[in-house]
This record gives structure tokens, sequence and C-alpha cells, in this order.
């Protein structure tokens, strides 16, 4: 199993999109995949069909009292792929100020993914971390063994690689946990700009192989299946952008040395 | 000219102090790989310069002995209890006015 932070300091860098659409292409694989919504936005359950209204529990909750709103009791299952979701909400700003003063404060969503894993068992878990820097997405890292950094091939988005590079090293001081980079995504890519390009040589100059050679190209029917609430693949396997996340997640399942998918043990399939 | 404001940029990202290092080497400041972490202390840290306050003279500390004798010396000053005191007899108002006063009011008396 892996735990992956999506993440960069930078907003608008297709974070959210690239948890949906590379989650719903690794469960299509038949991989068990949990999505984490870690953003107070909480356009990932958003994105995904679920309404606030329709939640008794969300992710916030568990943040705040994991003994009684435990993992298992707030996720839900998306549509017919082993794909799962556990789902945030607007009061996680809230729930973020009010961890503020607590004790082990950016353990919480590790805790309450070590209960989960007592009984349920994933491939993959995907967190999307809020673009900031605070306990959300310290807790996000602090629960994750590696790292997905997905980058708009533009300077301020490359500027918060050097930003979140600086959050993990100050994390170290204070903090026990074991990271490591899975790659950097280039995102919302469009070739036909030559800034994309000259940006997009520099961070493969600086990252090296760590980049996905994968790249995510701007594509409209990535954000009309957001408003249809549904990944790419499901809502057209066709599209640019679904055969990208597709290319993505066979990448990544590379990369992390994972095998062909298992029948693992649990019991959220009645969702 | 729009290839040399792009050579720029790309001078300025060569010069620029990015650091990628912990996210290109990882990090790990586990010490077992099943230790249980410890959570962290909520030690807020102080960045704002260290602001000493005026220093200000405080008056001679009395010692708790000190206070001990004072009370003492308190005790033997102190004046004795008051003795009982009769509560004052009723005066007659005839005693307390002059004559002519007195002579006044009988006046009215015999009007009435």
């Amino acid at each position: 199993m892996k735990v992956i932070s999506v993440v960069n300091q930078k907003g608008g860098v297709a974070k959210t999109t690239t948890t949906a659409n590379l989650g719903a292409s690794l469960a299509a694989r038949g991989m068990r995949t949990l999505l984490i919504d870690l953003d107070p936005q909480s356009n990932l359950t958003l994105g995904l069909g679920v309404e606030w209204d329709q939640l008794e529990f969300a992710l916030n909750d568990t943040l705040l009292d994991p003994e009684t709103v435990p993992l298992s009791k707030i996720i839900k299952r998306i549509g017919e792929l082993p794909l799962y979701l556990a789902p945030g909400h607007l009061k996680l700003a809230e729930t973020e100020m009010m961890l503020m003063p607590a004790a082990g404060r950016a353990y919480r969503l590790r805790n309450a993914l070590e209960t989960l894993f007592e009984t349920e068992q994933f491939d993959w878990v995907l967190i999307d971390c809020p673009p900031s820097l605070g306990t959300l997405t310290q807790n996000g890292i602090v629960a994750s063994s590696h790292l997905l950094i997905p980058t708009e091939p533009k300077f301020y988005a490359f500027a918060g690689m050097d930003t979140l590079n600086r959050m993990i090293v100050g994390l170290t001081k204070d903090l026990r946990f074991k990271v490591e980079l899975l790659g950097v995504l280039i995102t919302m890519y469009e070739r036909g700009t030559r800034l994309h390009q000259l940006f997009a040589e520099e961070i493969r100059e600086q990252f090296g192989d760590r980049v996905f050679e994968t790249v995510i190209n701007k594509n409209v029917r990535l954000s009309e299946s957001e408003y249809a609430g549904m990944p790419i693949l499901l809502f057209d396997r066709k599209a640019t952008g679904a055969q990208n996340y597709e290319a993505l997640a066979a990448e990544v399942v590379k990369r992390a040395g994972m095998e062909l998918p298992q029948n693992l043990p649990g019991t959220l399939d009645l969702g | 000219m729009r290839t040399d404001r792009l050579s720029n940029l790309r001078q300025r990202l060569k010069r620029g102090s990015f650091e990628f290092g912990a996210l290109l080497q990882g990090v790990s400041t586990m010490e077992g790989e099943n230790e249980i972490a410890e959570p962290e202390m909520a030690t807020p840290k102080i960045d704002a310069p260290f602001y000493e306050p005026p220093s200000v003279v405080l008056e001679e500390v009395v010692t708790e002995d000190e206070i001990v004798v004072v009370e003492e010396v308190a005790a033997v000053e102190a004046p004795p209890a008051p003795a009982f005191v009769a509560k004052p007899e009723p005066v007659s108002i005839v005693e307390l006015l002059p004559a002519q006063a007195l002579t006044e009011l009988r006046t009215d008396d015999r009007l009435r």
C-alpha cells in the first residue's frame, strides 16, 4: 500500500483534478483506492458528486474526534469502481484552527489511517492537500509514504515547490515522519506555449527523472467532468485528459513497484 | 526580442536560490521503521526579538521572622481593650433647655 499526498503550496495547479482522476484510473485497474479530501474547499468531494447535505459526518469530524467518528464511518464508495472517498467539508478550515493548540495535531490523520488499516486495506491512498502549508497539509505529509507534486509550468508553481521543500525541512525539526518524492507532474500544459516549454525544461533539469514522463495537457473535458461530478474516465474516456491520466496511472504503478491488484480484505464494498 | 526575454528568464531561474534537496532526497526522522511516533508538544516558537522590561527598584523585602517581631511589638503597644461603658441615663428636657425657653414652653401649654 502506498499513501500519497498530492501537494503543492501553489493553488490552481490541478491537485484536486489529479487526485480524482489518478485515483479513478488506478481503481479502474482493479486497485482498491481511497481518496482523502483534506482541502476545506472540498472540491474533490463536490467534484465526485458528493453533496455536503448528504453527509452525516466528514473528515473534520474524524480529525477532531477520531474515536467517535473513525474514518470507516465517513468513507463513501464512488460509483462502481473500487474507489472510495473520505469527504471533506468547509468546516475543515475551522478544524485547522481548533487543532492549533492540540498536542499531536499533525498526527491526527496518520493515527486515523492506522486505525482504519486494522480492518480495511487499500492499494492506494491519495490525499488531496490544501494549497497552504498549515496543520492540514502537515497532517497529509506526515501520514504519507510518498509525495506527488503537480505543477503548472509557470513561475509561481515552480517557486511553490521551493516553498514546499523549505516546509518539509522545517517539519523534520519537530515531527517524526518518513516521506519520499514519487514524482513531479507537469499539468495544464500547452504545447504551443514557449513559456510552458521553458518551465517544463527547467523542471526536468532540476528534478531529473523524478519528473513523470506523462504530462497532463490542458483539456476542457477535465473541467466538464468536474461539473458533471465524475472522473474524466467515466465522463469521456477518449478525451485527452482521460488518456493522460491513464498513462500517469500506468507510470505511477510502475514507479511505485506495485504488483497486480489482489482481493484485499475489507467491508466497505457495501457502500 | 521575445527569444531574448525567454533567455533572460532562463538565466533568472538559474540564478534563483531555489532549493529542492529535501524533496529530491526524501526525509526520514523515524528512528525505527515500526516505531510509533510520539505526538509533538505544542511548543510555540517565538521568532520576535526578546523584549526586556525596564528594571524596577523594589522596596526592601520584609522577611517572615521580622513580621513576627513586628506583630509582637504591636501586641505590646496596643491599648488595652476598652472597659465596659455604661449606657448613659436619659436626660430630662427641662434640664437641657434655658430658663427663658422653658418659660415660653410653659406659656404655650397654657394657651392650649
